[in-house]
Formats: structure tokens, sequence, C-alpha cells
């Protein structure tokens, strides 16, 4: 309604520790979550999103604002993403995967899950697991019947100490 | 990694060490998509979290001999049956420490380990959709049966391209034989590129979704093309490439769907017969012209013809009888004469050709009677001209002025700025009262052509003119235009 009268509407965003964002409504709907919101005109008072925190609610409003201040370029807008998750480290990146799918924000997702493929590219078994903290909790014989299974995939990878 | 909670992180996702693989599977599998195939399939053996959340992805994979048998130990222990090989085998296993992959080496292009690697391979696979398959290695009529085993295999995996390659070597090909049945096994197949076997026709071919086939060095039995044209309903693209050919080729069906036909130095053919109402390009590459029967070609509006004599005689003679609403021409020739016989009028014109790009190969023709040609393609608005190796131009007389109103651009490429030349641009300068450019170079621009798509020009760089030549040419051609609008471009 207040589109029609040439103010931008806002909407107000409450994260699941109950801190409170101001967004423009065209910025917001990129997440197609509060888009349907909005639509089903749930949007009168205050969205609450139970599944984000404060700090990354407040991470994925930047990158929302950012990237929708930029008109329709892939180019810009891909190097924009690139800036914004360069200074991620893997536990935020982990944060803004959830958030960005509980949001249903497409473009943010696959921008953060290339982020964390990234860092597995041609990397060994072992590399990735120390990386990440996995867990190997095959039994030897288990993993023998996986590892016998996908020995095709073990060329060109890097780091080959103990795969 | 050190953990921490976030500020007032109450309801966050449960944190421990691990924190990657408690990921929800969506996010997981949306991670590992990002991956090359061989990386994703590989995060199987991270941990049972891992195991099969790659299955959930369209696989790409591309296998050769070589790679077939290094990986396939299996393979070998169970194929080799002759004592001879066994004793082979023993002694080599002894001294694979020294002699490395001797074995695999040995036995790399042999059909039958091949064909069992590969059947091995998919049978790991069950359960997955593999998007697309690369076969790149030596098979042959020995192993027919499992081969179209892995097909159906294939199809089970839903695959929906294929590129099939049956024999390593350059020069070889195979006797493999792939029948025309097999595109009923694969009912999601979408493109397939047949290479280095034969192509045979069957009775047995059903449903199918082929959109793209292109074949290359096959061995194409007769009726198989006819076979696949009446059975591939949604085929839009045929591509048949340096492929042995019956004498005949019939593409014809009342309702194909066909929108593209290249055929590229083929042998064999000696007739091309055309029913296609869908049919919209046409390529042609032979060291002879054939003949070509257009009995219905509705649509048909590009058309490139690469022919080693001269065709000239051809396209301007028999063409627009056969094909009067094309818009686009594109041929090759190296005739010495254009042979275009003057003054003809009415039906034998190009009368609704848009564009024309000629390419002249070690002609000695004279440039001037290319204007014949401008006559019978009133409509054309634009004109390239590539000469590549011009000898020396007879005498011709000189063609009277006819204006060409509808001609808007004209390049000429591989100028090289002789008399010749120079009389030709003046001569369109002079006639082409509506001309916008007139684009000269010294480059030759060359099509290159693919054989599966639409192909790209490329420019070949030449000797630069000399500065007098530039200056000469400049002085020449700039301000000769008729038309106003005329802007006159020399690189």
């Amino acid at each position: 309604m207040a589109a029609e009268t040439g103010t931008p509407t806002t909407l107000t965003l409450k994260s699941n520790d109950d801190e409170l964002f101001s967004v423009a409504e065209s910025a917001a709907i990129l997440s197609v979550t509060i888009r349907n919101m909005v639509e089903d005109g749930c949007a009168g008072g205050v969205i609450p999103l139970d599944n984000v925190d404060g700090k990354t609610l407040a991470s994925v409003i930047t990158y929302m604002n950012g990237i929708s201040a930029i008109p329709a370029d892939e180019e810009k807008k891909k190097s924009y993403r690139d800036k914004f998750l360069s200074d991620k480290d893997f536990e935020t990146l982990a944060d803004m995967v959830l958030a960005a799918n509980y949001l249903n924000m497409s473009c943010l997702m696959d921008a953060v899950s290339a982020k964390i493929a990234q860092v597995m590219e041609k990397k060994s078994v072992g590399w990735v697991r120390r990386k990440f903290g996995i867990e190997n909790d095959y039994t030897p014989e288990e993993e023998a019947a996986v590892k016998e299974e996908h020995k095709w995939t073990f060329e060109g990878v890097e780091t080959d100490d103990d795969n | 990694m050190h953990m921490k909670l976030g500020p007032g992180g109450a309801k966050k996702v449960k944190r421990d060490k691990d924190l990657i693989s408690q990921l929800p599977d969506d996010i997981l599998i949306s991670i590992i998509s990002c991956l090359s195939t061989t990386d994703a399939v590989r995060t199987s053996l991270l941990s049972r979290r891992w195991r099969n959340l790659y299955r959930f992805l369209p696989l790409e994979i591309k296998l050769d001999c070589y790679y077939l048998l290094k990986h396939a130990d299996f393979g070998i222990k169970t194929s080799i049956s002759s004592q001879r090989w066994r004793s082979v085998h023993g002694f080599l296993s002894r001294i694979e420490s020294l002699c490395g992959n001797f074995l695999a080496e040995n036995s790399l292009h042999n059909p039958k380990l091949i064909i069992n690697s590969v059947d091995e391979f998919l049978k790991l696979r069950s359960g997955s959709k593999i998007h697309s398959f690369r076969l790149h290695c030596c098979l042959d009529g020995s192993v027919n049966d499992r081969f179209e085993h892995c097909i159906s295999s294939l199809g089970r995996l839903g695959v929906e391209e294929l590129c099939l390659t049956c024999c390593c070597s350059y020069s070889d090909t195979s006797d493999l034989s792939f029948s025309c049945h097999l595109f009923s096994e694969m009912p999601s197949l979408k493109y397939l590129r047949l290479s280095k076997c034969s192509l045979q026709p069957s009775s047995r071919i059903q449903y199918n979704s082929l959109q793209t086939l292109v074949l290359m060095f096959v061995e194409v039995s007769r009726g198989a093309i006819e076979c696949i044209l009446s059975n591939c309903l949604k085929l839009q693209s045929l591509s048949i490439n340096c492929c042995k050919c019956p004498h005949k080729l019939s593409v014809r069906g009342p309702h194909l769907e066909l929108k593209r036909l290249y055929i590229d130095g083929c042998q064999g053919v000696g007739e091309i017969e055309l029913y296609a109402s869908n049919l919209i390009l046409f390529q042609f590459d032979a060291r002879k012209m054939v003949n070509l029967r257009f009995d219905h070609v509705p649509q048909l509006q590009s058309m490139i013809l690469y022919v080693v004599e001269n065709i000239v005689p051809y396209v301007f003679g028999r063409l627009p009888i056969d094909v009067p609403h094309l818009k686009s021409m594109h041929f090759v020739t190296a005739g010495d004469s254009l042979q275009v016989s003057n003054g003809h009028t009415g039906i034998d014109t190009l009368s609704n050709l848009r564009r024309l790009d000629v390419n002249m190969n070690l002609s000695k023709m004279n440039l001037l009677s290319l204007v014949l040609i401008l006559r019978r393609c009133p409509l054309l608005q634009e004109f390239g001209l590539n000469t590549n190796g011009m000898g020396n131009e007879p005498e011709v007389e000189e063609q009277p002025i006819v204006f060409h109103s509808e001609l808007k651009k004209m390049e000429i490429g591989g100028f090289n700025g002789t008399k010749n030349e120079m009389e030709f641009a003046l001569y369109i300068l002079k006639s082409a009262i509506n001309l916008v450019e007139m684009h000269i170079s010294r480059c030759c621009k060359v099509y290159l052509k693919s054989r599966e798509g639409p192909g790209t020009w490329i420019s070949i760089q030449r000797i630069p003119w000399s500065k007098n030549k530039y200056k000469t040419i400049h002085e020449r051609l700039q301000g000769q235009a008729v038309s106003k609008t005329a802007q006159v471009i020399i690189q």
C-alpha cells in the first residue's frame, strides 16, 4: 500500500534471540519465505524468524541490502557475493547457509555452498576430515568396501597422505 | 576447530566438533553439487553420514581405456582365463613393483576387460542418476552383447547425454555395431554422439526422447538413418561426419521435427533426398557435389555449402528453383569462372536471400563477374566476400552499373588491393545506393564449421598492407560512395 504512495515499505524482522531489524521490503523479499508472508498479509507487524539468530540475521540483511542495490548485472552481483563471503569463517558460513535455506534465498544458498565446496575441491578424504573435524565412523571393512567402490575418484587429489 | 556459542545463541544447532555433518541433507547436497563428480563421489568416504549423499546428484562421468583398466584389477583377475595368461599374470604380479603398470598397459585395449570394467562400474552406480556418460575406449564386435547390456544399465541410470567412441586409435575404427533399438533402452537420452562403430537399423526401436544425434567415423548401414528418422520423433539435429554412408540418404518423414542437418565429409553419398517440413538449416561439405533433392523444405532458411569444385552454376542454377525461399547462403568455391548466364530473370533468382557469404579459394576469377550473382539476389542486404590466394584474373568486359537498392553492408576480407579488387569495391560503392557500411580488411575471414551447432567466423592474419598501399586504397575508395550514409572502413 505504501508502495503506491511512493514511500518504500519497511519490514521489521525478529531473530530467535529477540533482536529487531528494519529492512526495506524490496530487499527483504529476496527471501521467498518473507515474500510469501508479505503476500499472505502476515507482514503487518513484526516478522518472527525462529531459526535465525541476531548475528546471522544482521549479516543476511547486509547481504540483502547490498545485492538489491545492484542493478541486473550478474557479473557485479557475483563479485559482490564473492567479496561479501570472502572474510567469513566456516562457522559463520554454516550459519549463513542454514539461514539461507530457511529463508529460501537460492542465490545466497548457492554462493555459500560453492564457498564451502571450494575448500573440499581436489582434497583427499583425510584432509577434508581433519579440516572439518569429521569423525570417521566406518569400520575398517566398511571403509574398504566404499573405497573399492569409488577408487576411480582418487585421481588428481592434491594432499595425498592417508586418503 | 574451536566452537563458541554465538551471542545469545540459545536455539542454535547443537554444536560439537563436526559442525558440517550436522547440516541437513539438502544443504550438504547443495554443497557437494558444487564439486566435480569425482570430488563429490569421494565425499562418500568421509563417514557414514556422507555415504549416500552423492547419489542425489546427477553424475557426469568420463572413462577411457587407461582409466578403466588401471582401476579395474577385478577385471583382469576374472577375465584372464588362458593358462598362458595366468602364468604371465602370476609372474608379472611378482615383479609388479619393478614393472609398474606393465600388465595394465599390455591389456590396455582388450575389449573384454574393458567391457567388464564398464559393466562393473555401472553396477556399482545403481541407484544413482548418471546425467552424462562419456566412454572413450576400445570395444569390438566380440563384446556386442555385453555392450548392449551396459547400454541398458545406462538407460536405467537415466542417462541424458552419451558420448561413445569405440576405438582409441586415431586411424582405426571398430566393428562394434550399435543397433537402433538401443535408443529405446535409454528412454531419457537426449544427446548421443557416436563415433567409430557401425550403426544398424532395427525394427524393435520404440519410444525415445533423442534430440541431437552426432555420428562421426561411423559406418552407416543402409536404412539406419531412415530408421532413426521415423522412430526418433523428437530429433531436432542430425549430424553425419566423416561417415561411410549408403549411396542414397533419405531424410524424409511426414512429421519430422528435424531442424538442423549437417552432412560433412561423408564417403559414398551420391544422393540426398530431403522431405523435412521443419528443416531450417542444412550444411553440406564434400569434395564433389552430389544430387541434392529438395522435395519439401518449406522452412529452410540457411544453407552452407562447402564443395571443393566450382558450385556457382549450381547455386545460381538449380538451387533457386529448388529452394527459392532461402534467406541466408554461405558457400565456398574454388572455381575459375562464375559461368552465371546473363540476362535471366524471374524464376531462378534467390528472391528472398538477405545474407550471402562467399569464400573463394585459389580462384582466378574476375571479381566483377560477381555482379551477375548480385543481380540474382534482388533483396540482398549483407554480402560478405573473402578471397584467399586469388590468381591473375582474366579480362572481363566491363559490367554496366545496375543499382542494388537493398544492399546495406558489404564486407571484403583478404583484400590485396589489386586492380580487380579495387574495381569491384568501386562498383559496389557506385551501385549500392543505400549502402550503410563497407568494410575492407586485409584479414581473411574463414568460417569454422561446427559439427553440432552454428559455426564461428575466425580471422586469418595476413601480412599487412604497406603504407603506400593503404594510402592508395584509401584515396581510391573514400568518398566514392553514391549513398550519403555509407561509411567505408579500411583495416
